[in-house]
């Protein structure tokens, strides 16, 4: 039995595939990252101070792989799907109830996004929180910010493809809320729905925004976000101080041909060198097992989910018959609630589009290097403050307008 | 959690064995999803039919024919209708005769209505409501949602709303309780205030779709908590208009039969839209409905 697994890896097609040694050794170890497509996500070494999982709670990682799961998901359930307003409800209804395991391929795809959705805005918590958005990260957390309204619109533009009710009156008040833009807002409205009314030309829009367009995006702006993070020094550490010092780097890389494997500039720890090794330790097994630990608890989660609680499919889409009240995708409520106090201008474009300019401009506004992966670091009291109640009133708004909204959008109980 | 990385380092998990620990529980999960989605409802129904069937068949050609049938999802098409019925994969021999004393969901229909009334040309949910391309009991019989069902299917007498959809008038003794309902809207004068169609009052809401209505169109109140049934609702409405809340309607004093026929006719009134060759024109003796 031996001899045969012995021959199998030191086959010529093993070899191919597999091209380092039995990774109980440190040069094997880092034969494993570097010769594999790893190299490409995670250095060789990396920071223990990042491995901490009460330090970033996987957040990030958790996101990319719940995004996997929607490609999978989302690929398997487009074999079925007929965007069309003639037919789609009723090939969802063929999914749920004719397709072998299409009701859990469903629920898992709904539960995921919604759950990818959960996983961003934490993850943006997460590194606003431990001041991870600070130089050299400031254009990463620009590039994050741009995913997160990527999430929200893959999750917003998926919304509609059931064709039920729900979805329908939905995005016909979400899409309301595009007419807040100034002067322009009912061309922006025809633009994203192809005309006045959510029908069949907006219902191929929204398809084509959801299975190509902007999952096209999102991976072209993951793959950046994913270099930056490796390139700009991985995890955030509170040792892992930024040193200016481009002056002699600069000099330094006239003469020097960098690998990949060149640590990133300006940082006081160099990876691949021994300069500080009580600091490093090897990529695998430590990080990869805790990602794949990871993953697997996730995708369990999300699985026994799936069996027990199926993704809401109301009846099929009527424009004639308004619920009342009708209510937008949750994560959209908390402006939907602004509205009903305010106008459309306020809720439905000055204060997301502000929102959004605010939070990429966070790291220019105060360019210091104060409290970086420390999490809630007290010489950041301030921004902290004015980070956590704009959160908290976000949340109230959302968990009003989810919970306390009867008809007419009057004030109920939600019991 | 709290990984201890120098432990960690010491232990060196060899890739075999983390390998194996996430093939173990991905195939535990497997086998869960297996257990509890593949093993659905209509195929032991379809499996018990065969047994049965088997045991009935007497010549060699019943049993040749049993033979050959096969579990799967079984539906009926009614493009006229718009409609997907896949009721009889459960209900699999429900136009067969000998299967009257089986229980549910095998037994055959009852009554001589398939006769004039073909699942063929007509289906199921055409007559009793439900959600028809769904194949769980609970989802076809409108009983998976929490609140109130969307799908709900018409039991009891509330089924002959189902008649009024093609028949103009109905004085068979199958249908006289949506003939009475018809009856009462008359002598009620529902007409002063209500709109039916294109003629009637506007004090109170237009009842010409109203069988249309779902669980969530009406009002509750705050006192209700209990299961949400539209027929249910219309027959304590009409008995009390100010049952749920309260009402600017007219309260007639009904009694629960009046108030019962009244709710089936209201139920019948459906924007579905029914190919005149399935609508059956006035034929009945005028003066024997009145009786």
């Amino acid at each position: 039995m031996n001899n045969i697994i012995e021959k199998l890896k030191s086959s010529r097609l093993a070899k191919s595939i597999i091209r380092h040694g039995n990774p109980d050794n440190d040069l094997d170890r880092s034969l494993l990252m570097n010769n594999n497509f790893f190299l490409h996500l995670h250095p060789v070494k990396i920071n223990k101070h990042g491995l901490k999982f009460n330090y970033t709670f996987g957040l990030g990682g958790i996101s990319f792989f719940l995004f996997l799961i929607l490609v999978i998901t989302g690929g398997l359930l487009m074999f079925y799907y007929i965007p069309s307003t003639e037919k789609a409800y009723k090939s969802v209804l063929d999914i749920v109830y004719t397709v072998p395991y299409g009701r859990i391929i469903r629920n898992m795809h709904r539960w995921a996004a919604q759950g990818m959705v959960v996983a961003v805005l934490l993850h943006m918590c997460r590194v606003f929180f431990t001041g991870s958005f600070k130089e050299p990260r400031e254009f990463n957390w620009v590039i994050g910010v741009f995913l997160f309204v990527l999430t929200l619109g893959l999750s917003f533009t998926g919304y509609l493809l059931p064709w039920d009710q729900l979805a329908f009156w939905a995005i016909t008040v979400g899409s309301d809320m595009a007419k807040g833009v100034p002067i322009i807002g009912e061309e922006v409205r025809f633009l994203l729905l192809g005309g006045n009314i959510v029908d069949q030309n907006a219902l191929i829009r929204f398809y084509t925004l959801h299975v190509f367009i902007l999952p096209a995006l999102a991976v072209i702006l993951m793959f950046v976000h994913f270099w930056r993070v490796r390139k700009d020094g991985g995890i955030s550490s509170p040792k892992n101080t930024y040193i200016n010092s481009s002056v002699n780097t600069e000099k330094e890389s006239q003469k020097k041909t960098y690998t990949l494997m060149t640590a990133p500039k300006n940082l006081k720890i160099t990876y691949g060198t021994d300069k500080e090794p009580d600091e490093l330790v090897m990529t695998y097994p430590n990080l990869l097992i805790m990602e794949i630990i990871a993953g697997v608890i996730v995708f369990l989660l999300l699985l026994l989910m799936s069996v027990y609680f199926n993704a809401p499919l109301e009846e099929l889409a009527n424009p004639l018959k308004t619920p009342n009240p009708a209510k937008s995708p949750w994560y959209f409520i908390a402006l939907q609630e602004i509205v009903s106090h305010t106008t459309a201008f306020w809720g439905g474009f000055f204060i997301p589009a502000a929102a959004i300019i605010i939070l990429m401009a966070v790291p220019y506004i105060k360019p210091d290097h104060n409290g970086v992966g420390v999490w809630f670091a007290r010489e950041r009291k301030k921004e902290l403050i004015v980070f956590a109640s704009a959160l908290g009133l976000a949340i109230l708004l959302t968990i009003i307008g989810q919970y306390f909204r009867g008809p007419g959008w009057s004030f109920v109980l939600p019991f | 959690m709290k990984i201890n990385l120098n432990n960690l380092k010491k232990v060196k998990i060899e890739s075999v064995f983390l390998l194996s620990v996430v093939f173990l529980v991905f195939s535990l999960i497997y086998f869960l999803v297996f257990i509890f989605d593949f093993q659905t409802d209509w195929a032991n129904y379809q499996e018990s039919y065969k047994d049965i069937s088997s045991r009935m068949a007497k010549t060699d050609q019943e049993k040749e024919l049993i033979n050959q049938f096969e579990v799967n999802i079984k539906q009926i098409h009614i493009k006229e209708l718009n409609k997907t019925d896949r009721c009889i994969s459960c209900h699999v021999s429900i136009d067969e005769e000998k299967f009257k004393n089986i229980k549910q969901p095998l037994t055959s229909h009852p009554g001589e209505y398939l006769k004039n009334h073909p699942i063929e040309k007509f289906g199921c949910t055409i007559c009793h409501g439900g959600l028809g391309m769904a194949t769980t009991t609970e989802s076809a019989h409108g009983a998976a949602e929490e609140e109130g069902s969307l799908y709900p299917m018409l039991g009891g007498v509330f089924i002959q709303s189902s008649c009024g959809k093609c028949h103009a008038e109905n004085s068979y003794k199958e249908t006289s309780v949506i003939g009475k309902g018809k009856r009462l809207f008359d002598l009620y004068g529902c007409n002063v205030c209500h709109k039916l169609y294109k003629s009637g009052g506007t004090a109170g809401p237009d009842l010409t779709k109203i069988g249309a209505k779902k669980y969530y169109d009406v009002s509750w109140g705050s006192e209700y908590h209990g299961d949400k049934n539209i027929s249910e609702w219309l027959v304590n409405h009409f008995e009390n208009p100010s049952y749920y809340y309260e009402s600017k309607m007219m309260d007639f004093k009904m009694n629960n039969e009046n108030a019962t026929a009244l709710a089936v006719y209201m139920l019948s009134l459906v924007p579905e839209e029914i190919p005149t060759e399935y609508v059956v024109k006035k034929k009945e003796n005028i003066s024997e409905v009145i009786k």
